[in-house]
């Protein structure tokens, strides 16, 4: 136990700011033969919560499997602790492109409304930065690549935001509520056609997605079953004022349909319904939760008994979450290192790690983006295809850079964020929900980092360095307990490349973010 | 199934492929068209230059019907003026006028213009049609690898192989994205090779499959700069300025490698901002300018290191523009446009059919080539790949000479 405390004192150094976590709190008093050590705290944070501090890390250690995943689930939060941006607020009348506009004002307002999309983006990452359940921050990411929705396509960023909230809502809840709200909300409307889908032109885009990616995956329904679901969701509008989704009477295919040998006059409740009642809808969500959250490969008899588990609940998602989290199989020493971090994993993980909470969202996005993940933008209507995807020689490349000095630069920034100084720049005239970082027009540079002035990259630099040396000076030389228990925190396997020739406890972590077993989970 | 590449790489054993010729490694089993490719580009060492130009190129005014009437009545601000456009032989086209520098291309007959390539239900949207473009699909159809990935898989590289694609001007891999590729970005040659120098020695692979692709993609980055800095450290200087521009450094860092001999089967270039919906005359003529002066100036350096035989060069883009102009000066997305092929086997000329500015279809041109069939041009006839899929459905457009 002393090692420890001394450990706990000795890697907090990093960590600014202690996160509240209350659930852990609460001493809860295991048998150490239950304790899922050091090793197992990384793994369930990595998997569901981008990492943790070490400090973190080593609380949760001390629990039994149970206890944990159950600190996990009772975090969720349905409210967000970041201020929405301004935008947001903004009467629906002025987020919305006016008819009789001239080509300059339509040009002004588009402008307007991609920083309203970028400052969205912002919001969010500065949510999985600083939220003290980034449990809720992941499973919103994943129903967002799995209800997919693109900015580009959508325009409207309020539309995405109000998406964004239906997860939130939803995202341990009721899956049922979920999907409903997910096809008729707006940015779905617009994003898959159902606006284009009327009675006696149908336009298929939604139906086909809907039961090949969002519900029960290819090959478990037939072209009529497309045909009959895009019958059933004909009529709907997104009204362009209020942004509500509208069923228009005389649009809409009141017909006789059949969808699943359900049959009658169908609309897209009943259609949901068919699908909800198929079991193939459950085996494909505990699919899909499998792939992101335990290995890349589902193991069919598992995924039977939790799909199981999730229909006898009538598509509660805690339970199904509290057994897929509790399984053997997501302990199992086989599935652990077994994922690529995909990029949020990677940045927002190591921003958390280290404990920085101040850095400016527009830089974390640039390297999200230049590590090909763009919030709010997934690729296609499949979301990010992931896995081994994520690496390719550029992203390698990128991510290396990343790890080196990326990561310092951030945590420049946020070292000059948290001595109060601005990282935006003034004066620059703004409309009202703009942000001043949001100016498309300012001619800031492009490398966000790079407005340090070199005099400011110096002192901050030597500043934070004297500052880490003193800190770690303490404890001298790392002992061999102190190696074991940071590399378990950082890396979810044996590192495979040579540690340093003088471990210190700088060069020792250095190596450990610089392995490529780091960006394993 | 067929044996994966990369286990073959690795092993850099030939003793289970005693079909193939010495100095190569396979990673699968001979298909019809292989030994040619082999020939193609090993012996040859053939190399595709892809350029891409990003925001749909606007093709009336890139090559100009400068004749027709109907040109100057759709675009009454835009139409370029007669005396200032360069003809193209005898006919009725002409080039803008920015693009002087590829004229002496032109008359040298190495300079091939496609025109009217687009697709069948064209799509307008950036994002679809530039994957549409990439993958080489039909317009409703969605693939996931680019055709560049679908053309060579199942062919042997040869031996000293940098990479299979080496991405010049940024972005992605787009035309070269697949599973088995092994694609490189690289903005400077130089700083490549320091980045991957500066990785730690690591384990080639891992059998643990996450970390083993890992590893993998690390061991092509560095094998890949590995083999740029041996081969640029004894090259000779070029001795040729290339233009300052983005495109002209691309160019430049193009030439560098091609002239130093790195193996590679494909450069990919990228010049943006095509996307002219307002003040396009300006804009336009600037970009066409600067992709001219840094095309001629890679001819010159091809030609002055003896390389221009082994280079085709290639652009595309999403779309066209539309027919008739917008109301600010500039026009919306379209559809079908001329694209260029250069090198020194490349027969000059013109290829397909001007689309017809009295037939249009929606406001928008009417597709006369189709996209693919450059595509087969390049499989078929540069990389010799009779059996390849694009290369069956499509036929190649007869612009390269015959011992080509």
């Amino acid at each position: 136990m002393n090692i420890i405390l001394l450990l706990t004192l000795f890697l907090s150094c990093s960590d600014d700011g202690d996160l509240p976590s209350p659930a852990v709190e609460t001493e809860i008093s295991s048998s150490p033969e239950d304790e899922i050590g050091i090793d197992g705290a990384r793994h369930l944070l990595d998997r569901t919560s981008f990492g943790a501090t070490f400090e973190e890390t080593l609380r949760f250690s001390r629990l039994d499997r149970k206890t944990a995943v159950a600190a996990i689930l009772d975090g969720v939060r349905s409210e967000p602790v970041s201020p929405l941006p301004p935008f947001i607020s903004l009467p629906a009348e002025e987020q919305t492109q006016k008819r009789d506009w001239t080509r300059e004002e339509r040009k002004k307002f588009q402008r307007r409304q991609r920083a309203w999309g970028a400052a969205l983006r912002g919001w969010w990452i500065e949510e999985m930065i600083t939220t003290d359940s980034p449990f809720t921050e992941q499973m919103v990411l994943f129903w967002h690549g799995h209800f997919t929705s693109e900015l580009r396509k959508v325009k409207k960023p309020t539309l995405m935001w109000l998406q964004n909230q239906t997860f939130r809502k939803h995202a341990v809840g009721d899956f049922s509520l979920l999907l409903r709200e997910v096809a008729l909300g707006p940015a779905m409307v617009i994003y898959l056609d159902t606006q284009q889908n009327r009675k006696g032109k149908p336009n298929e885009n939604f139906a086909r997605e809907l039961l090949e990616l969002y519900s029960l995956g290819e090959g478990h329904y037939t072209e009529s079953d497309i045909k009959e679901t895009a019958r059933s969701f004909t009529g709907f509008r997104v009204d362009r004022r209020s942004g509500k989704v509208r069923l228009i009477p005389r649009q809409h295919d009141s017909g006789e349909k059949t969808v699943f040998s359900k049959v009658g006059n169908l609309g897209p409740q009943q259609v949901l319904d068919a699908i909800l009642e198929n079991p193939r809808c459950a085996e494909y969500i505990v699919e899909r939760f499998w792939t992101y959250f335990v290995s890349p490969t589902p193991d069919a008899c598992e995924v039977r008994n939790l799909a199981k588990i999730f229909r006898d609940s009538e598509y509660q998602l805690r339970p199904l979450l509290e057994a897929l989290f509790g399984s053997d199989a997501f302990w199992q020493t086989d599935n652990r290192a077994s994922m690529i971090k995909s990029p949020v994993d990677l940045v927002i993980g190591d921003i958390r790690r280290k404990g920085l909470k101040k850095i400016p969202a527009e830089a974390v996005q640039r390297t999200l983006t230049s590590l090909g993940q763009t919030l709010l933008n997934p690729p296609n209507v499949k979301g990010w295809p992931g896995g081994s995807d994520w690496i390719t020689a550029t992203t390698l490349l990128e991510r290396e850079r990343f790890l080196g000095e990326g990561l310092r630069n951030l945590a420049l920034l946020d070292a000059r964020a948290s001595a109060g100084r601005k990282t935006t720049p003034d004066g620059e005239e703004m409309e009202p929900g703009d942000t001043p970082e949001m100016n498309p027009d300012s001619d800031r540079p492009r490398n966000f980092s790079r407005r340090l002035s070199r005099r400011e990259r110096q002192r901050l630099t030597r500043k934070f360095t004297a500052e880490l040396q003193q800190r770690w000076k303490q404890f001298g030389e790392m002992d061999s307990e102190r190696r074991e228990a940071s590399r378990m925190w950082l890396l979810a396997t044996e590192p495979v490349t040579a540690p340093p020739k003088s471990p210190t406890a700088i060069n020792w972590l250095r190596w450990l973010y610089l392995d490529p077993t780091h960006q394993l989970k | 199934m067929a044996i994966n590449r990369r286990q073959f790489m690795k092993a850099g054993s030939l003793a289970c492929l005693p079909l193939l010729a010495p100095g190569l490694r396979g990673w699968s089993q001979t298909v019809p068209g292989d030994e040619a490719f082999t020939a193609a580009l090993q012996e040859k060492g053939r190399i595709l230059v892809l350029v891409e130009l990003q925001g749909g190129n606007d093709g009336l005014n890139t090559v100009v019907p400068y004749l027709d009437d109907r040109y100057r009545e759709l675009r009454p601000r835009l139409a370029l003026p007669g005396d200032g456009v360069l003809p193209l032989g005898e006919g009725e086209l002409a080039l803008h006028p920015a693009l002087r520098p590829l004229m002496s291309d032109w008359d040298d007959q190495e300079l091939a213009i496609t025109l009217g390539v687009g697709y069948p239900s064209p799509n307008r949207s950036h994002f679809r049609s530039i994957a549409i473009w990439e993958s080489g699909s039909d317009s409703d159809e969605v693939r996931e690898r680019g055709w560049i990935a679908q053309a060579l898989s199942g062919q042997t590289r040869p031996d000293d192989l940098a990479a299979d694609g080496l991405i010049v001007g940024g972005g992605d891999a787009g035309p070269l994205a697949g599973p088995e590729m092994a694609n490189i970005t690289i903005a400077n040659p130089d700083d490549l090779a320091r980045r991957a120098k500066a990785l730690p020695p690591a384990p080639g692979s891992s059998p643990h499959k996450a970390l083993g692709h890992l590893l993998e993609v690390r061991e092509d980055l560095i094998r890949a700069a590995a083999a740029i800095e041996e081969k640029r450290k004894n090259a000779p200087k070029l001795g040729i300025d290339f233009p300052s521009t983005r495109i002209g450094k691309q160019c430049q860092v193009a030439a560098e490698l091609i002239a130093a001999g790195v193996s590679c089967s494909v450069l990919k270039l990228h010049l943006g901002g095509f996307d002219t919906h307002t003040n396009q005359l300006q804009n336009h003529a600037r970009l066409l300018g600067q992709l001219a002066a840094a095309l001629s100036t890679f001819r010159r350096a091809m030609k002055k290191s003896g390389n221009w035989d082994r280079v085709l060069l290639m652009t595309y883009s999403e779309f066209g523009r539309r027919a008739a102009e917008n109301g600010s000066g500039g026009t919306d997305h379209g559809t079908a446009a001329p694209h260029f092929l250069m090198g020194g086997r490349v027969k000059g000329g013109l290829y397909g059919e001007q689309p017809d500015l009295g037939n249009l279809s929606k406001k928008d041109l009417v597709f006369t080539t189709d996209y693919r069939r450059i595509y087969s041009t390049v499989a078929r006839e540069w990389w010799k790949l009779p059996s390849s899929e694009i290369s069956q459905r499509f036929a190649p457009l007869g612009c390269l000479t015959s011992e080509a």
